[in-house]
């Protein structure tokens, strides 16, 4: 088990390079130039000179490329070319608030797409079932800025309930968390149900009725635990998108987070800002990921016992238990 | 006094499509401590009819229709959800045809066991518990494994297991519902000594499903043939294997390739089991009859007791037209 953690580490890091590759080169052939925007498009030649030697954009692509692979190895992001900050620093002071408000959205979204998912499984093709699966069509086709847009129309300046921007009160974080959780709260009752309609019909569920079981108890106890391996999938898929996928939302609440950082970089061409924050996410989301796995060994023993075997040859394979007498 | 009685139980699948004639109205008795084998192919409605028995037949779109199913005297069609719970794994238990996926997966061998004891008996968690273990220890399986789960088990023991829920509790009748089809053929026979000697020691009775008649001969009392949804014949071993009556059950025993006959082609029944959807008219079987006679297509038989016990439904047996059709050695 150790062992499978520290190869999927090991990968992970690959990975974060091949984001930090693509990433960074996208910026370097963006045609718009980053100078241009710094000093401004009519600056004086000389100026615009002196600064693309200071952020050393007069060298070579392999050069930038290496100079900044560089710099991330001793930690640090480098410094904002906007801003003239470290954006490890900027990063860092936004992402609590983007945490707590993902991990706030897809709390929400399981605790009521999870329900809604079962409710619906176990009462297929019935009018709760079909009103389930309308909303959850619904939330899934809403496009999160418009049901921002919305909610604040709604319950800011018509009613005035909640505050329309910023998460300095608790209030504040409502209306964003309802607007970025009503996607994954749409998938993860999709999901639940359909996970669950497979495994209610498995013939371990007919042995555990032909036991004399309460069939609230078989639902509970047989049939939720193995139909939440694939929804525990999606969760994680979920967080690791709302983690990454706030800006927008962000943007609607003017919340200061990781996805409002980076939208301010992209408008102001900061690259170092826009590289770093596009680093970051892709960090959370390959975390979030690696968590998922690890909670599935603890949910599914054959996947625990696959997991032992990646690591080690087992002495006894699985399956064959060896003793059979008569 | 019967244990079971089946009377008239019919059961069928309603889709918007079709309907699926399943079980058609069939007559079963087991006793105490008996064994009764119900013999039939693929599709004739044999799983149906058992699982009618614990009230488990999918619905929907499965509906028991009508007949009686008397367990101990009281009908089980007109059982509520409570009382059918208790008699669930409490006094008739069912051990089901695939051991690979009758199992949780994600639940340990020895809490599933544990948990049909739990619920139909008075005692604790631990208890419980310990009593699985010994169950598992008497199916052949190593006390020390009830902490393992069920992909650490090969076929046979998983079948074992299944065996262990069902045997839990003492049930004063066991559904066994092709328990070897899965098996090697090695691990089959262990299966059924297993059940054999579990059968004595309880005198729990037994109906056993299957479509093997070398089973049936090893360790019934008793027969049926099922065909088409139907009771073609039922009887002691003795009338069913050695005074074949139905055309069918001769059409079964001599599609067993013979060790001492050499031949190049096996000897089938010819054509299929009828579309339980759309069965034919008069007795079910004279598409496929080699003495099929008119009255036959158009007149459904009626069973017929050939001799004491012997119950036979064709128009050709039992004095009906012409006496008995032969029998085999």
């Amino acid at each position: 088990m150790a062992k499978y953690v520290i190869k999927r580490f090991l990968m992970m890091i690959l990975v974060l390079f091949g984001v930090l590759f693509v990433v960074f080169s996208i910026n370097y052939i963006s045609p718009v130039d980053p100078v241009d925007v710094i000093v401004g498009a009519d600056a004086a030649p000389e100026i615009k000179e002196m600064k693309r030697q200071e952020l050393g954009l007069d060298q070579p692509y392999w050069a930038q490329l290496g100079n900044y692979i560089k710099q991330v190895l001793t930690g640090s992001l480098g410094t904002s070319w906007n801003t003239k900050t470290d954006v490890m620093n900027d990063i860092l002071t936004r992402f609590p608030t983007t945490l707590k408000m993902s991990i706030m959205a897809i709390a929400l979204a399981t605790a009521v797409g999870i329900p809604l998912g079962i409710i619906s499984a176990v009462k297929q093709n019935s009018l709760l079932d079909y009103i389930c699966t309308f909303l959850a069509l619904i939330g899934a086709s809403m496009p999160s800025f418009w049901l921002g847009l919305m909610l604040i129309i709604g319950f800011s300046l018509n009613l005035g309930w909640l505050p329309a921007t910023g998460v300095a009160t608790w209030q504040g974080y409502i209306l964003p968390v309802i607007a970025i959780g009503i996607y994954p709260i749409a998938t993860i009752t999709r999901t639940t149900r359909a996970s669950m309609l497979e495994v209610i019909r498995q013939d371990y569920i007919r042995t555990a009725r032909a036991k004399g079981m309460m069939e609230k108890k078989i639902i509970t106890k047989h049939a939720l635990k193995n139909a939440l391996i694939p929804v525990i999938t999606i969760v994680g898929m979920q967080l690791g998108f709302v983690l990454g996928g706030v800006m927008v939302i962000e943007a609607v609440f003017n919340i200061s987070g990781v996805g409002s950082l980076l939208k301010m970089a992209i408008g102001a061409k900061d690259n170092p800002t826009i590289t770093g924050c596009v680093l970051f996410s892709s960090f959370a989301m390959c975390t979030v990921n690696l968590l998922v796995d690890i909670l599935y060994a603890f949910i599914d023993p054959r996947i625990k016992a696959q997991y032992a075997k990646s690591g080690k040859k087992r002495g006894k394979p699985a399956g064959q238990g060896g003793q059979l007498h008569a | 006094m019967n244990l079971l009685e089946m009377k008239d139980l019919t059961v069928q699948y309603e889709t918007d499509k079709e309907t699926v004639y399943a079980v058609n109205g069939i007559n079963l008795t087991i006793k105490e401590g008996e064994t009764l084998g119900l013999v039939g192919e693929t599709g004739a409605g044999k799983t149906t009819a058992a699982l009618a028995i614990l009230q488990l037949v999918p619905d929907p779109p499965g509906k028991i229709k009508g007949g009686e199913i008397l367990f101990d005297g009281a009908d089980l069609n007109r059982a509520s959800a409570k009382e059918m719970r208790k008699i669930r794994g409490g006094q008739i238990s069912m051990i089901f045809q695939d051991p690979m996926t009758a199992l949780n997966p994600i639940m340990p061998v020895g809490e599933q066991i544990a948990e049909v004891i739990e619920l139909h008996s008075e005692c604790s968690k631990a208890e419980a518990m310990t009593r699985a273990m010994r169950m598992l220890e008497k199916v052949g399986i190593q006390a020390e494994r009830a902490s393992e789960y069920p992909h650490q088990f090969s076929g046979g023991m998983k079948q074992r297991v299944v065996i262990a829920i069902a045997l839990a509790c003492n049930p004063r009748l066991l559904i066994a519902d092709e328990p070897t089809t899965a098996l090697d053929v090695s691990i089959q026979a262990q299966v059924l000594e297993m059940m054999g000697e579990i059968k004595q020691e309880l005198n729990t009775s037994v109906l056993l499903i299957t479509h093997d008649l070398g089973v049936v001969a090893e360790i019934c009392d008793k027969a049926a043939i099922m065909y088409a949804g139907e009771i073609v014949e039922a009887g002691n071993l003795e009338d069913i294997f050695d005074h074949t009556e139905h055309p069918y059950t001769q059409g079964l025993f001599d599609s067993i390739p013979k060790l001492d006959v050499k031949c190049d082609r096996l000897n089938p029944i010819r054509g299929l089991t009828p579309n339980p959807a759309q069965l034919p008219e008069g007795c079910k079987f004279h598409p496929r009859c080699p003495r099929c006679t008119e009255r036959c297509k158009i007149e459904e038989p009626k069973a017929v007791e050939v001799s004491p016990g012997h119950l036979v439904k064709c128009h050709l047996c039992g004095g009906q037209e012409g006496g008995s059709y032969g029998s085999v050695g």
